[in-house]
Order: C-alpha cells, then structure tokens, then sequence
C-alpha cells in the first residue's frame, strides 16, 4: 500500500448537506470541505486509486472524489434535516479502507494513523491546544479548526486566504475573528495569547502550543 | 518549594538570579506552595522581574496560577521615569474586578420560593452568558461612549443606575482618570455597545448569600454589616470593550518590537512615558472606566430584582464597595524614605489600603478599605479589611491582596470530573442553587475546581496584607 506523503492530519468543515445520489437520494450527507485548496489528501487519493487498478481492484473509475460523511439513509424528511444543519468543524487523524460487499456490508482491509491536527492540553485557568502542522497556513487552519471544536460559529467569521507567515500573524489573524464574532453574537474566547513560537520538531512536523484565554 | 525563603509568616522570598532586577516575594502557606502547580506561574514571577524599571519584588498573592506573561496573582511596580507598562500585567479582562453590597433583610427570613423566584428574576434581568447584552436596550452610541468614558460610574448613576453614594463606595470613586476615547479603537466600541450591564461568561457571576460570621464585629459595624445579613457579590469587568483594548495594545507593541529582550513575549511592555505607554494607559484607563459602569449597571438590575420580589426598596440595598482586581494605576508609595510615584500592575489581585489613607472616603480612612474576595460558589467568599498604607513604607506588596481563590484544576479536569453526575442537583444538596446559560460552564466552575480560599486570605491575613472581617455563605448564584 503507497502511504501518504503527510504526517499531519487535516481540518476543515461540514459546509453543506446533500442529498445522494443526487437524480435519486438515497442518502443525507454532510459534505467536506479542507481548510487547504490543494490538499496533499487528495493527491493521495489519486495515487491510491491508481495502485489499486494496478492490483486488479475495481474503483469505479475516475470519479471525481466527494468527500463527505453519510449520516442516514431513505426515508428521510428533506426539509428536516435542511433546517437543522450547521456548519461544524471536522479533522482528520486517520485513513482507513474498506472493501464495499454490498448489502451495506463493508470490510476493513487497512489503517493508517496520522497525527492529529490539534490536541487539547491542560491549562488551570484557560484553554490550551497543541497544535500541529506541516506548514505555518496549516498551523493557523489547524489553530482556527481547535478553536471551533468549541464555537463551530467561529468559522463564519474566518476570511479565505489570509497572508500567514509567522506565528504573530497567525495569533493576529485569530484573534481578529475573535473580535468579529463576539460583535455579532458574542464569543467564549477572550483573546489568543502571545504564547508560544512554531517549533520544529524531529519529524520535520511543526508544534505550536496555543493558550486561549477565557 | 525549594528555591523559596521564609523571611516573614506566610512570606517568601525568590533570591534574584540571572536577568532578574529584583526578586521574588511570594504570598502563601507552606501547604498551598507545595501545590506542583506552582511551578509555570513562580516562573512567570521570575520573568516579571526582568521588566525594566521594576521597583521592591516580583509579587505573587496566594491565590496564583499560571496567567500569560504575568500570573494571575501578580503584582509589579514600575518606575514611572525610567519603567514600563505591560498589558500583560493588567489582563485582557481590564478592571474585573469584584463589588460588594448589603441588604437589610435576614437571609434565613428568605422562604423557599422567595429565593427560587429571586435566583430567577436575577437571571433574567441580568444578561449572563457568552455574547449576552441588554438586547432590548439601545447599543451605546459614541457620544454615551464619550461620556461613560471620561466620567466613569458616574455616568451610570447620571442616568438612573444606582445612588451617588455608590461612587463614594468604589475603588478611585468609579473612575480611573486620564481616560481618551480617542485611544479606542472602532472594534473595541463596536464590542462593548451593548454588553454594558451584563456579566459576560467563564468565572463571571452574581452572588447572593448570607453573611455567615464577623470575625471583626468592630470593622463590621462600623460599616454596617451584620451577621445573617442578605448580601450580593458581582463579579465582572471591562467585557469584550476591555478585551479588544488589550488585544489592539498587544499587536501594536509586539509590531512595535517592544517585546525584544524580554523572557516572555507575552511580558511585552512599552516605557510608560512613550507615546505608546501614554495610549494605552488612556484606553486602559476608558477600559476601566466602561467596567466600573458594567458593574453599576448590574447592581441596578439585582436591586431591581429584589424590589420586584421582596418589595426592598433599592436604596435600602447599600453598596459596601468595588474593587478592581485587573488593572495599571499611578499610586504614591514611600521608597526609601521619599514618597515615589509608581505604576502598580495588580493582575488577579487587589488594593488594601489600610486606615489612614487619603484616597479613601471618610469612613474607610477610619477603618481602612474592605478588601472583597470570593471564593467558590460551594464554600465561602470574604469580606477583608485592607491594613496597609502606601506612605508608611512598610508593605511589600505595594498594598495589595489576593482577589479570590484561584483555580486548582483545568476546565477540562472539571468537566471530567463532573461528566457522569448532575452539577447543578450537586450543588442544591449543598444549599446552593446554581442558574446558568450552560451546564458545561456550571461543571468548569464547581467547587473542587478552585483552591480553598478560606487558606488564601488565611495566608494574605497572616502575611499582615489584610484582616478578615466577615465568612460569607453563598446560596443563589447566577454564572456566567
């Protein structure tokens, strides 16, 4: 099996609910969209595809990957589940294959674990995360997807591209989203704090430890 | 434990070493040092004494826990000449600070449904929570901002929040001087507008209880406090206003390269008569000035509570004082003999002028300041008596105390803890009843999460900072 060529997981958010196949749904999902454009993931989806017709493994050819999670099958009510969908953060910390049977039947034919993007760390009076990356821009998307593990809201005030390329533009950057949000509604968070620098660690990964005051 | 000396009861000093230019002192008790906690804020008072201009110790009350650059439970004095300012030694949550008040009723007197309704008319006259303001109130306007800012709680009580009187009884008569509007920025205004007069989140609350004992029946009379007394404890600040101030003041000094040399980025601090001291003195000073009357403001809607459910008139309801517990104030102290102006960084702790000193009101120039310090909501809070005064020369602490009880335990150890069990049927068993706008802040904020505070004031009364006046039991609480 090809293994990925990151060491870090992923995050992103569950943006939109859709209803597959879309001709005749059969199923509610929530789709997936990667903080990052140009996903390492997918590349490595396209090369897992590729090793797989190599090994005699049907793949239904080149679809286009739709990256989402299914959350219940028919019947359903559409207008339900529309109302009640909020965007939500999501990481990724693992890969795992599964061989379709049929009959809804799946079997687990391989796991890969990647480090996660953000882990929650002890802190007596405020919040604190470690933050992982393989870039500075993943550090702050990681960062931001931490923080919205609390206040999903806090991914409505984030700007698309932001010119990341230290850890105090990062921290600035934050806490400007911070701002943002507690104007319009209101916000748990108080301030990211000038803690901390990005460290390298031997993997060649990089480390942040974010504190958040509350 | 180990680099720590008793030189006074309850007091230790931390010899300088390294870039250190003065040394540590440290408020405590053997039993709450040895806590392992204390190791990342003791060195957070190791960094504080690097700070240029910092006169007498690097101070931590006995209620300190790891903060950002300087504890929470730190306290720094500067040269005002020669030293700097640190937003770090104030906190994002400018003047959190902690008000006191009296009401003449009997809280044994209280029946069962008169407290079940009085908890819920607190909680819904007083917007708690994240983000919660006074919705159905007009957002502050800039001409509101121009004036809260520069006449501080007097603003409030211009406009129908409270009694004068109030005034007399708050730290600085309710008012830091040298406030500038024009040193806010829009995003701070645009926070705060219609926040004002309400709690905010996190340790933020109203309490309501019953003063348990007098342990200074003298001091207490004095001030009109009686055991078994209805009394009402807030705690809250500057809310997201205050917050954005700090967080402007931190971008500008780091973009500034004010941090370079400094052990700790978050210890960033600018000369105190920069252009960039001077401004954030002035928005810290309007920051302040906005919390003073959040406080105001609050106790309006708890007086107003207690009238609609047990006829008390508001004026019956005495303010006994307000303290700041985050803040940067220019005091007079005696140094070696000469009376010197200094810069007084108290983050997490609090003034305790003893009797004596100018600045108080008649009354607390006879008795010396009350010194307010709330526990947990399960245990106890503490009504002190500041014993010390700036002119004699002889306090270490730069007349300061502790502000509560600091937290023992991470939220998420909290939440853990209290995952599998009902908080809030916890706390009614013990005589209390806990109103929040989410569950999850009730298990972060539950007893066993804070130090025991009846320890903390012990240690800061036998360190001779403060004496205690009276136990107070908490019944009825409104988190944030």
């Amino acid at each position: 099996m090809p293994l990925p060529t990151f060491h870090v997981g992923f995050s992103g958010q569950f943006d939109k609910i859709l209803f597959l196949p879309q001709a005749h749904p059969r199923v509610v999902a929530w789709q997936v969209s990667w903080f990052q454009k140009e996903s390492p993931l997918q590349t490595y989806i396209y090369v897992l595809q590729e090793w797989l017709k190599e090994n005699g493994f049907k793949t239904g050819g080149h679809k286009e990957f739709l990256p989402h999670v299914t959350l219940c099958r028919a019947p359903f009510d559409y207008a339900t589940w529309k109302k009640e969908f909020h965007k939500l953060p999501l990481m990724l910390k693992s890969l795992h294959l599964y061989e379709s049977l049929g009959q809804l039947q799946y079997k687990p034919i391989w796991s890969h674990l990647i480090l996660p993007p953000f882990e929650e760390l002890e802190h007596t009076a405020d919040i604190a995360f470690k933050i992982r990356g393989e870039t500075v821009d993943q550090i702050y998307w990681h960062a931001l997807t931490a923080m919205a593990f609390k206040m999903p809201e806090l991914l409505d005030y984030a700007i698309e591209s932001p010119q990341i390329d230290t850890v105090d533009a990062i921290i600035m950057q934050l806490n400007a989203i911070i701002s943002r949000a507690d104007t319009a509604l209101g916000c748990m968070f108080k301030a990211v704090s000038l803690h901390g620098e990005i460290d390298l660690q031997t993997d060649g990964t990089l480390e942040w430890e974010m504190i958040v005051d509350v | 434990m180990s680099d720590l000396e008793k030189i006074a009861p309850a007091t230790y000093l931390m010899a300088k070493t390294g870039q250190m230019k003065v040394p540590g002192l440290v408020i405590g008790t053997e039993q709450l040092l040895n806590n392992t906690e204390i190791a990342k804020p003791l060195e957070q008072v190791r960094n504080v004494a690097c700070l240029p201009g910092i006169k007498g110790y690097s101070i931590a009350m006995p209620d300190i826990h790891w903060g950002y650059g300087f504890p929470i439970g730190g306290v720094a004095a500067t040269d005002i000449n020669t030293g700097v300012i640190s937003p770090g030694g104030v906190g994002y949550d400018i003047n959190c600070g902690v008000r006191l008040a009296i009401v003449p009723e009997l809280f044994k007197q209280l029946k069962e449904s008169q407290k079940k309704d009085l908890l819920a008319k607190v909680f819904k006259l007083v917007p708690s929570g994240v983000g919660r303001g006074h919705k159905e109130r007009k957002a502050l306007t800039d001409k509101d901002y121009h004036l809260l800012i520069a006449q501080g709680a007097k603003w409030s009580v211009d406009h129908g929040y409270g009694f004068p009187i109030d005034l007399e009884n708050t730290e600085s008569y309710g008012v830091i001087t040298g406030a500038d509007y024009q040193a806010v920025s829009s995003t701070a205004k645009e926070r705060g507008r219609d926040q004002l007069g309400s709690i905010g989140s996190g340790n933020h609350f109203v309490e309501i209880g019953e003063v348990q004992s007098l342990l200074l029946p003298e001091i207490a009379n004095a001030w009109g406090v009686q055991e078994g007394q209805i009394y009402i404890l807030i705690h809250s600040g500057s809310r997201g206003f205050g917050h954005q101030v700090c967080q402007d003041t931190l971008d500008q000094f780091v973009q500034r390269g004010f941090a370079k040399g400094l052990p700790d980025k978050q210890l960033v601090a600018a000369p105190i008569n920069s252009p960039e001291g001077k401004h954030y003195f002035s928005a810290m000073a309007a920051a302040a000035n906005f919390a003073f009357n959040n406080r105001q403001q609050i106790l309006h809607y708890v007086r107003q509570a207690f009238f609609e459910v047990l006829k008390t008139r508001p004026e019956e309801i005495r303010l006994i004082y307000d303290v700041c517990h985050n803040i940067a104030k220019f005091e007079t102290h005696l140094i070696e003999g000469k009376p010197c102006k200094v810069c007084v960084h108290r983050k997490g702790a609090v003034r305790a002028f003893g009797p004596g000193v100018e600045e108080l009101s008649p009354l607390y120039r006879q008795t010396g300041q009350p010194v307010l310090v709330p526990g947990d909501m399960g245990r106890a809070s503490y009504l002190m008596v500041g014993c010390q005064n700036p002119l004699a020369g002889d306090s270490l602490t730069w007349c300061s105390c502790c502000h509560g009880a600091g937290r023992a335990r991470s939220r998420i150890q909290s939440m853990k803890a209290w995952d599998a069990r009902d908080p809030i049927q916890y706390m009614k068993q013990q005589g209390v009843q806990v109103m929040a706008t989410s569950t999850r802040t009730i298990s972060e904020e539950m007893p066993d999460a804070y130090k025991n505070v009846d320890e903390v004031v012990q240690a800061c009364q036998e360190a001779g900072l403060a004496k205690i006046v009276a136990r107070l039991k908490p019944h009825l609480v409104v988190k944030g």
